[in-house]
């Protein structure tokens, strides 16, 4: 199965979760959710962002929303897909990893995935990259 | 090299074939990567599935220098991708597509002649009467932008109205009969106007081109059939078109002036240079170490084009993960509109180029020398075949010794922050200072892979 565009964005509280589960997906996981993300584009993060082709199989399980654009330039829901965390919770639970069914749905429902360009998709939801100095 | 006229240099330079492979022919330790060889891309970073075609991810990419320092990306969503994309609408010659728009009054049927490129791909677009408007709805872009469509007197009604346009934009009127084009002007009265061209291709053919170099942002490319005295948008008016092409203005000197683009992963490639696209939030690709303590000297030559647009802070190229803290060690970073050469031993250089902003293409090349005297000796960049206007924001010196054993990061600092938006063409490191006659065939070499002037 051939790789799969898809932004995903998950809150700081379930960033931790979000890697483990990825990470225990194979050596393509480990690394995501890296990239900070705040209103203010400064300390403290409030979410996080994972942005480009990844594994359909991965993508198919995550939930899913596709967003359009108003005339007014506001974006509206067109349709969401709830993902499946019945069987993230499988083979997270099989990789040894402690959390519950309940937990990773909660996880899906706070997070915002979608095929938006990532900088389309951090401007519906106001958010910006925390970017330290470079010296 | 500072202050020599490289000019005399081009004149008698190396042959393509010998650079870049001759700058490591002595041994040298560097790395050497080219986009546009998919025989050196990778999907994975185990490196078992190529690169085949634009719009995949590249894992890998070998290092052509014969130093075997290959960079990889393990994580599947942080790989850059290859591209070659210019036109940045959905559907070039799709016009009954999602992603363009007519009015009740307008026809349009598909392969009703041959188009400027010899294929029977012409649409014959027809006016009917009132709301005949035919315009693409998803390209919304900030000047500078180009519009170009290709058109043909379809031999009723000759005069057609072309919008390039949103928040202002440009409109302009043309005669498809005697194939002449009107004066140009704002929308709205905003944008400041590129003056608009109609370029005869043969068989009646015509390539129109419009658009707004500043103050105003596309979001319609629209044609309107209108009356001899351009007052009624409507009429009795038809036209054969092809080909609608949407891109920034300085993307690519001399490149194609129309990309067919028939899909995201479906477009023309001829002619258009192939880049690693980095997206600004998590692409990044890093080497293993790299022991460069052999040398005190560094030609680094990139060719890049920087799209953020929030203007701070992202590192292009970094060896090792913190310049300022690692001693021997290099970066390049986008500051506001500076490019931004760091140089890091015992004290750091920090040296500015400006202005640069975005979107910009730029061929770099900068020498680095940790035995100058002075900032202006240790690092000496150069952007698009010329020495720019310099700024010293740390002035070092950086102090005596050689470079460290460091990784390359390309696109980030240290795979793990201050992510940079936009595209690298090509890059090379070499681990030794480059003549100046090296430095202008490296600069003509990392121009033929970018198209920055």
């Amino acid at each position: 199965m051939s790789d799969t565009f898809a932004t995903l964005i998950v809150t700081s509280a379930d960033a931790p979760i979000s890697r483990s589960i990825a990470a225990a997906f194979g050596p393509g996981g480990v690394g995501m959710w890296m990239t900070s993300l705040s209103a203010s584009g400064q300390e403290p993060a409030t979410h996080y962002i994972s942005s480009g082709y990844i594994s359909a199989e991965y993508v198919a399980l995550s939930p899913m929303t596709t967003w359009e654009l108003t005339e007014q330039g506001s974006w509206i829901q067109a349709s969401h897909y709830a993902g499946d965390a019945a069987t993230v919770y499988a083979y997270a639970s099989e990789a040894g990893l402690p959390y519950t069914l309940a937990e990773i749905e909660g996880v899906f429902s706070r997070s915002d995935v979608s095929q938006q360009e990532p900088f389309i998709a951090m401007g519906r939801l106001a958010l910006k990259i925390i970017n330290p100095p470079v010296v | 090299m500072l202050g020599v006229d490289l000019s005399l240099f081009r004149m008698a330079k190396s042959t393509p074939a010998s650079i870049p492979a001759s700058l490591f022919a002595a041994g040298e330790k560097g790395v050497w990567y080219d986009p546009s060889d998919y025989s050196t891309l990778f999907q994975n970073a185990a490196g078992t599935t190529p690169v085949t075609a634009v719009e995949q991810p590249v894992g890998k990419i070998l290092d052509k220098s014969g130093r075997g320092n290959h960079a990889t990306q393990t994580t599947e969503g942080s790989r850059p991708i290859l591209s070659a994309r210019v036109n940045l609408l959905t559907h070039s010659n799709g016009f009954t597509s999602a992603s363009w728009a007519k009015g009740a009054n307008a026809t349009l049927t598909a392969t009703a002649a041959v188009s400027p490129d010899g294929s029977n791909n012409a649409w014959l677009y027809q006016s009917t009467g009132a709301s005949d408007f035919l315009y693409n709805t998803a390209s919304s872009l900030a000047a500078p932008f180009l519009a170009t469509i290709h058109l043909k007197y379809g031999g009723t009604g000759r005069w057609f109205l072309v919008r390039a346009y949103g928040t202002g934009g440009a409109n302009v009127w043309v005669d498809l009969l005697n194939g002449s084009v009107g004066t140009a002007s704002a929308y709205s009265g905003v944008g400041t106007i590129i003056t608009p061209t109609l370029t005869p291709l043969g068989d009646g053919w015509h390539r129109l081109q419009l658009g707004c170099s500043a103050g105003a942002t596309h979001q319609y490319f629209q044609i309107n059939s209108v009356t001899a005295d351009l007052s009624t948008v409507q009429s009795n008016g038809s036209a054969y078109i092809y080909g609608a092409d949407l891109r920034v203005t300085n993307d690519g000197i001399g490149v194609p002036a129309y990309q067919r683009i028939a899909a995201a992963t479906d477009y023309d490639t001829t002619g258009f240079p192939l880049y690693l696209r980095f997206d600004g939030t998590d692409d990044s690709l890093a080497t293993g170490s790299i022991d460069f303590t052999g040398t005190d000297k560094m030609t680094v030559s990139l060719g890049f084009r920087r799209l953020d647009t929030t203007l701070d802070n992202f590192v292009v190229l970094e060896l090792s993960t913190t310049m300022g803290t690692n001693p021997g060690a290099f970066n390049h970073y986008m500051y506001g509109s500076l490019i931004r050469y760091g140089l890091g031993g015992t004290g750091t250089d920090v040296y500015d180029a400006s202005p640069y902003s975005p979107p910009i293409t730029l061929v770099s090349v900068c020498s680095y020398d940790f035995a100058g005297a002075t900032i202006a000796q240790e690092v000496m960049p150069r952007l698009n075949a010329a020495v720019p206007t310099l700024n010293a924001a740390s002035a070092g010196p950086a102090g005596a010794g050689n470079f460290g054993n460091y990784p390359i990061y390309i696109g980030a600092r240290a795979s793990a922050s201050n992510w940079f938006k936009g595209r690298i063409y090509s890059l090379i490191v070499r681990g030794a200072a480059s003549s100046g006659g090296e430095i202008a065939a490296i600069e003509d070499y990392v121009n033929s892979k970018t198209e920055a002037y």
